[in-house]
């Protein structure tokens, strides 16, 4: 075994065709291959366990010879049961041919044409019958469940690093072939009518207005902002108001808040409609680490859990502010905390 | 970075348990998945986080079931676009930061070479970054001029805020 390597960010990209041969073969990772490629000196083909490690697709592309069809499929037939699936292949070819043969020969015989020889797009068609055993679920090329080929945008789904971490998701997916929902579904929260029924994510440090209208240019139906704080918009804050800059492609849009004062709450509920969002968003409590920082932005959540049960028509008269055992005043909680001295954003401002 | 998974049977009976329209989050990152929570919990639609931190590409998948992956060139247009969107909105100082994390996201999932993304993140500007893009993936060019005769800037777009930032409201 020798090991070459061959940087792909040198040479010019090449797109590939699709179709369901192209397809296929990229899923077993010949068209997705490493820059490190393993030659052995018998098969002169490519390994086919190893070729899945990298990034570049279109290497492949590289070294037309080695990828040959016919001298990769026979290196694979040798890795895999080589007689049984040589002779499926042979067979799959004959049968097709016969086909073929059968047509044409009833064709000449028939006067009257009910038979008639297959028309050059016929050939075409049975020619592709061949590429779809090629893409069939148990076809050699395949190493992969076809539920992850299909499953589209990402070739693979391995990250070593965890720099993209959608990807090490390995749930697997649960199948209900009869469930055929049209995401391009209108549907309302209250007034607002959401085009489609895909939502992107509020996310801290991720959704700015660029990641919004991109993801509406997409196809989300609905965006959502950062999470911006009550504190914040209560101070007039440089940053925090400019996380409430809405463009107007961006509709509709959500402007998530946290807090726990209800009344700065309140006003800053206020304040995200007056800049034209169309949705208020409150995070009672996120997953992020950082929401635990500085002890305010989880504590809506903390501060109702124990009333939970018994919500009932009263639930919104016990939000008001000043109503019952609301947090403590933004004066006390400076005063409880330690080192409120050193913090740029979260110190009061004289608003006059 | 959260990390788990979604356990939507708890979807579906909070779904059961409400009459408002809930939306359901969590490991969707295909159609196919995006339709099995949708029938499973009934939710009124799904939502998308990390499965389109720099792709896009995905959302198109999960609504239209377009499979088809961007090619180098709309990936660096792309990123060149939401590079100069960012930097208008944030300021090239809080960009160039806030925006590194992107390059992974976007040049990842096996389109650019991981080295590439190495280099960009060793950039000082996103004037460089841009040109290192381009060069990168020369085709990019005209995709990045397309779209944005199509699409107007968020400054022209962005309404001003009701109150000032200076001396407060």
């Amino acid at each position: 075994m020798t090991t070459s390597t061959v940087s792909p960010f040198l040479r010019p990209m090449i797109a590939l065709p699709t179709g369901d041969s192209f397809e296929s073969l990229r899923s077993a990772g010949f068209a997705s291959a490493d820059p490190t490629m393993k030659y052995s000196g018998r098969l002169l083909g490519i390994d086919v366990a190893e070729a899945d490690d990298g990034t570049d697709r279109d290497d492949a592309r590289v070294h037309p010879l080695l990828v040959d069809d016919l001298g990769v499929r026979e290196a694979l037939l040798e890795l895999r049961d080589a007689v049984l699936e040589h002779h499926l292949l042979v067979l799959r070819v004959v049968v097709l041919r016969v086909l073929r043969d059968l047509a044409e020969l009833a064709g000449s015989r028939d006067a009257l044409r009910y038979f008639p020889a297959p028309g050059r797009s016929q050939h075409v068609q049975l020619a592709r019958q061949l590429l779809v055993a090629l893409g069939s679920e148990d076809h050699i090329l395949h190493k992969t469940p076809p539920e992850t080929r299909s499953g589209a945008c990402r070739p693979r789904q391995r990250s070593r690093n965890g720099s993209y971490p959608a990807t090490t998701v390995k749930t697997p997916p649960e199948y209900h072939p009869t469930a055929v929902i049209d995401l391009r579904e209108a549907w309302r929260i209250g007034p607002v009518e959401v085009p489609t029924r895909l939502v992107l994510a509020p996310m801290a440090g991720v959704s700015v207005q660029a990641f919004r209208r991109q993801g509406r240019r997409y196809g989300a139906g609905l965006v959502c902002s950062e999470m911006v704080s009550c504190a914040g918009i209560e101070h007039r804050n440089e940053k925090t108001l400019g996380y409430l800059r809405v463009a107007s492609d961006e509709h509709p849009l959500a402007i998530q808040l946290f807090g726990s004062d209800p009344g700065p709450m309140a006003d800053a509920a206020r304040m995200v409609e007056a800049v034209g969002a169309d949705i208020v968003d409150v995070n009672f409590g996120c997953p992020v680490k950082e929401g635990d920082e500085d002890g305010r932005r989880r504590a809506p959540a903390r501060g109702s859990g124990s009333r939970v049960p018994d919500r009932g028509g009263d639930r919104r008269r016990r939000r008001r502010p000043g109503d019952g055992e609301a947090p403590p005043r933004r004066a006390e909680r400076l005063a409880l905390r330690p080192s409120s001295s050193g913090r740029g954003s979260s110190r009061p401002v004289r608003r006059h | 970075m959260y990390t788990g998974t979604a356990d939507h049977a708890l979807t579906a009976e909070l779904v059961s348990l409400v009459d408002v329209p809930v939306v359901a989050s969590g490991d969707v990152t295909s159609r196919a998945r995006a339709q099995s929570v949708l029938a499973t919990t009934r939710a009124e639609a799904v939502m998308v986080g990390r499965g389109a931190q720099g792709n896009p590409w995905a959302l198109r998948e999960i609504v239209d079931g377009e499979t088809t992956e961007p090619t180098r060139e709309e990936v660096a247009a792309e990123l060149v676009l939401f590079v100069r969107e960012t930097v208008r909105e944030l300021g090239e100082r809080r960009a160039s930061g806030f925006l590194k994390k992107f390059y992974g996201w976007y040049l990842g999932r096996g389109r650019f070479p991981k080295e590439f993304k190495q280099e960009l993140l060793q950039l000082d500007s996103t004037d460089e970054v841009e040109r290192r893009l381009l060069a990168a993936a020369p085709g990019a060019f005209e995709i990045v001029e397309r779209l944005e005769a199509e699409i107007p800037s968020g400054a022209e777009l962005t309404l001003e805020l009701p109150v000032s930032i200076y001396g407060g409201g």
